[in-house]
């Protein structure tokens, strides 16, 4: 008998622990709407725009999460030269991207009623925001140009590395250029606080379902990386064991062909 | 409530993005575990389920 994972309809990349996180997220959600668009208080400056903070803040928050997870991964490929490595940075670094392009687009969406603009180039956060998106793009489509899959991913852990100096330059750049931001300082600090305490509890639960929405991405994302590379080899192994099997045709070939000729040669010599 | 719309917006555009992505791992785990064989699914043997 079958077991469940070999049945067809169950071949996919879940687990026990997977459909865990997975059911966990679905209850977060639906408690951080809850708490977060009714029952928490509006804030007495932007009023009800404070409840877009509440997906704003934590895409940020997993964004640079997620690409601390993808320089570690990249670092400890470049000294393990382990895959699993190699694969975690890159699963990370997609759901980094995704979570980055959120960030900057419902900062987009709140700065319009806040600020009366979508976008502003003098603005460091959202600048820098933005490169550190678009290298994290570049990262990803290194991953996937063709040729030696030791010597790519020895390359993206490079950019990986290099792109990551780019968080503490977003995360400061509200201090070092306070001048050049229309962002304020951090309203979350240790020991300190501008919010609510209803607030800062929807804050720190969006938070906290977000990482457990982050846990069973990366888990999903790392295993289609391990199939795919997986794939990959079986691919360049089934192909050397093809040209294996022509090299050991070709001499049989040309001993034929070389026997058809001279039955040739012989047949034209003949009166 | 002020800024309505902006709200909704927001909201709709993470979650939204997040069900489409989340939607497009589990159609491309379906995909990529047909074509591998079973003993290099290692999560999936019912002891070491993680």
């Amino acid at each position: 008998m079958k077991t469940l994972g070999e049945r067809d309809e169950f071949r996919n990349t879940s687990s026990r622990g997977t459909r865990i996180l997975g059911g966990l997220s679905l209850v977060g959600i639906v408690f951080m709407g809850l708490i977060g668009l009714w029952w928490s208080p509006e804030d007495s400056d932007m009023g009800d725009l404070v409840r877009i903070m509440y997906v704003h803040v934590p895409s940020a928050w997993l964004a640079y999460m997620a690409f601390i997870i993808t320089a570690i991964g990249s670092a400890m490929f470049l000294w393990k030269r382990s895959v699993w490595w190699d694969l975690i940075a890159g699963a990370s670094a997609e759901i980094g991207v995704v979570f980055c392009a959120l960030a900057l687009a419902t900062g987009s969406l709140w700065g319009r009623p806040t600020w009366g603009t979508y976008w502003l180039w003098s603005d460091v956060r959202i600048v820098t925001t933005l490169v550190l998106l678009l290298m994290y793009a570049g990262y990803l489509a290194l991953r996937h140009v063709d040729g030696d899959p030791t010597q790519r991913s020895k390359r993206a852990a490079i950019v990986g590395l290099i792109a990551a100096a780019n968080i503490p330059v977003v995360r400061m750049s509200v201090v070092w250029w306070s001048n050049r931001t229309l962002h304020q300082k951090d309203t979350v600090t240790l020991g300190d606080t501008k919010l609510d305490n209803l607030q800062l509890f929807t804050l720190m639960f969006a938070l906290v379902v977000f990482m457990v929405l982050f846990a069973w991405m990366l888990l999903h994302r790392f295993r289609i990386a391990w199939l795919e590379s997986e794939f990959e080899q079986r691919g360049l192994e089934e192909a050397l064991i093809e040209r294996r099997a022509e090299s050991r045709v070709e001499p049989e070939r040309l001993l034929e062909r070389e026997a058809t000729d001279r039955a040739m040669r012989a047949a034209e010599v003949r009166p | 409530m002020n800024g309505v719309g902006y709200i909704i917006a927001s909201w709709t555009l993470v979650f939204g993005a997040v069900t489409v992505y989340a939607v497009r791992l589990v159609q491309r785990g379906r995909t990529l575990t047909r074509r591998v064989p079973n003993e290099r699914r290692r999560w999936m043997s019912t002891d070491g389920d993680t």
